[in-house]
């Protein structure tokens, strides 16, 4: 059963979502209206769901959001899917991070949430003041990560656009080799070597070798 | 010998002794009112009997000789041995018709036969007073075995006033040759006859008086018992009252997990709203409308927790049991309640059969919840790993009986568990106590009805049916 609530019109939905966006799940509808109206007033773009299935059927026919960031705020204790399942079934999709909610203190079923990458457990009936504290922290973890995909795409762009030849030369540069070992290594003109690392580090938007040596290393990363 | 006592008439002494097994019989009968068992009955008829035998001897010689000694002989007989039969029904082991019969007509064809055929008087009087004697024995030692069985002393004395008159017979048996080898009326001999007709006058006073006692002794036993008894049975209503109330409690503990979850949500949906609206208050964001129905949200789920906990104080009452008329489908919607938070999480779906008029029972509304509770668990427990979850709950309603039935689409009954279901501490629960059932069954059964569990055998079906059995009341609320 899925019911979402929409509480503000579109045109405002844009700067709520660039606030921070919050999927509410919550079996008890009066508590679910509760923390959406909360949250509303303070500004974030509120989803209600009151079951996990009813989420997770939304996301697979990939509903279009509006960029920013933004976490899941869902309660344990929930017929059929429960809190700690989402969580399980949301990790290999390593989505926004989580902040699950119980009303009663089970503490195997914090520890479940925590080890399964919660970013907080909440205990019925909470303070507001916790809950944003909570959200705020989510969200920025959200804002970080999403930061990061960011870049990592724009580096991985950049990383494209280099020549196979560039690529060589910086692989060594980034290995610690001199030039003239690199002329050496792979059969080129000093000159060249040179002229490969210039072009290189301008288009990866290096400042020099420091630099280079971080952005390989996002690189691999991933 | 015999002129030795002039003065006493045996003759009279004997009809007097006669007279008094009328007299004492009769007054027997009349003061043993509330205890006229056949036993009484017999005793008394039998002793009258043998006041009319006894009469019958001391005219013996002025009647004709068909009537004494003969008749005399027979009746005396016949009165000793009812009396026998009646001690023999106190102890269990009366005789059958034909036995008394036989013993009759073997007496009395030896007795004639003496009599008419041989004339032979002396051993006729002799066998007379031998028949007479065996019996009267029979009937002291009978007597005797009552007030051992019973620690009566009042059987004991019957049996010790009936062993004189037997020493008595016996003595008469050997004088009678000796004091009146050739009268054919032996009565007349003096003192055996004279010891004989004492005897039998103690006798009658004291064997009636005795019995007498017996018979009150013995009730007043039964009243006593029967107190004790109550006061047994009142006991063992007081635990198991206590037994159903300790059952609640822990019942209830196992259930405030879920109850206190239950509890959490609205005041959960209090707290944010109430810190919401101050936010909104404070920043400006709210007008008087929105706080109106924050304040609103606030009153209903304070409304709401308060039920639950209602809920929980109506089923944790004390153990006193009440006596009230009580509508069953407002008990399964209570039972219901308290079990809607593990329902919900166990994704069990409940149907349930709507009735149109009240289905009334007479019992402790309280003690009725729990049994529907713990039938309503057992279910959802039961179902806990099965693909399709479903409860149906049906009623019945027939005259005499109201009937609450739940069917589950679990997997039923192990034929090990069908056997040992409602045994004390059998559970299929992993730390389960196994007492649910039983302390159910038995607060059904207190009430006059019955707690049944077995397999759906119906349809081709599925899972279990529990069935609720109660007698119902007649009265209509209000």
């Amino acid at each position: 059963m899925a019911r979402r609530i929409v509480t503000v019109s579109d045109a405002g939905l844009a700067a709520r979502c660039a606030r921070g966006r919050i999927v509410i799940i919550d079996d008890d509808a009066e508590f679910l209206g509760a923390l959406a109206g909360l949250l509303t007033m303070e500004g974030y773009a509120a989803e209600t769901y009151l079951s996990a299935s009813a989420y997770l059927q939304v996301l697979t026919f990939n509903q279009p959001s509006f960029a920013g960031p933004w976490c899941i705020l869902c309660d344990v204790r929930m017929p059929e899917v429960d809190g700690l399942e989402l969580q399980q079934q949301l990790a290999e999709l390593s989505l926004a991070p989580m902040i699950l909610m119980s009303g009663a203190s089970g503490i195997t079923e914090a520890v479940r949430a925590f080890r399964g990458g919660a970013t907080d457990f909440l205990v019925k009936p909470f303070e507001v003041d916790a809950l944003l504290a909570a959200i705020e922290k989510a969200l920025t973890e959200s804002s970080e990560a999403q930061r990061k995909i960011a870049l990592h795409r724009e580096v991985g762009a950049k990383f494209s656009s280099l020549t196979s030849r560039e690529r060589e030369v910086l692989q060594c540069v980034g290995n610690g080799h001199t030039n003239i070992d690199i002329a050496t290594a792979l059969g080129i003109s000093l000159r060249s070597v040179k002229r490969h690392r210039q072009s290189g580090l301008e288009k990866l938007g290096a400042a020099g070798t420091a630099d280079l040596v971080r952005i390989l290393a996002l690189l691999e990363e991933q | 010998m015999a002129g030795f006592m002039p003065a006493i008439d045996v003759p009279t002494a004997v009809l007097h002794s006669a007279l008094l097994y009328f007299i004492m019989p009769a007054v027997t009968w009349l003061v043993l009112v509330e205890q006229r068992t056949s036993q009484v009955r017999l005793w008394c008829l039998g002793g009258i009997l043998i006041g009319l035998g006894v009469l019958l001897y001391g005219l013996h010689g002025k009647v004709p000789d068909w009537l004494a000694p003969s008749a005399a002989f027979a009746i005396t007989i016949v009165g000793t041995l009812l009396r026998i039969q009646s001690l023999r029904m106190d102890l269990g082991i009366q005789w059958q018709r034909r036995t008394p019969l036989l013993i009759m007509l073997s007496v009395m064809i030896v007795f004639e036969l003496l009599n008419r055929y041989f004339e032979a008087y002396v051993l006729r009087a002799q066998f007379g007073a031998l028949a007479h004697a065996v019996l009267i024995f029979h009937l002291a030692d009978l007597a005797r075995r009552i007030g051992h069985n019973e620690l009566s002393s009042s059987a004991r004395w019957i049996a010790w006033t009936y062993a004189l008159v037997g020493i008595a017979q016996i003595g008469r048996l050997v004088a009678i040759p000796f004091v009146s080898p050739n009268n054919p009326i032996p009565i007349q001999g003096g003192i055996s006859t004279l010891v004989l007709t004492s005897t039998l006058i103690l006798s009658a006073v004291v064997s009636h008086l005795a019995f007498i006692g017996l018979q009150l002794d013995r009730s007043r036993q039964r009243e006593l018992k029967m107190v004790e008894q109550r006061g047994r049975e009142e006991e063992k209503r007081k635990l198991a009252d206590q037994i159903a109330h300790l059952d609640r409690q822990r019942g209830l503990g196992e259930l405030s997990a879920s109850l206190g979850h239950e509890l959490n949500q609205p005041l959960a949906t209090i707290l944010t709203s109430v810190q919401t609206a101050k936010r909104g208050v404070e920043t400006g964001y709210f007008q008087a409308p929105q706080l109106i129905e924050l304040l609103e949200k606030v009153a209903q789920n304070t409304r709401r927790a308060s039920q639950i906990i209602d809920r929980i104080r109506g089923y944790i009452r004390p153990s006193v049991a009440k006596a009230e008329v009580v509508d069953l489908n407002a008990v399964v919607s209570e039972a219901l309640d308290l079990i809607a938070d593990e329902s919900r999480r166990h994704n069990v779906r409940i149907v349930r059969e709507m009735l149109d008029s009240q289905i009334l029972v007479r019992g402790d509304p309280v003690q009725f919840t729990q049994i529907l509770l713990n039938m309503l668990r057992n279910a959802v427990e039961a179902l806990s790993m099965s693909p399709l979850r479903e409860l149906h709950i049906e009623f019945e309603q027939d005259g005499d009986w109201a009937t609450a039935r739940l069917r589950d689409t679990g997997p039923g009954l192990s034929p090990d568990a069908i056997e040992k279901i409602g045994s004390p501490f059998f559970s299929t629960k992993s730390g389960g106590l196994g007492m649910g059932i039983v302390i159910s069954r038995s607060i059904a059964e207190h009430h006059g009805g019955s707690l049944t569990i077995l397999n759906n055998l119906s349809n081709g079906g599925v899972g279990v049916v529990a069935e609720l059995k109660l007698p119902t009341a007649r009265v209509h609320l209000p």
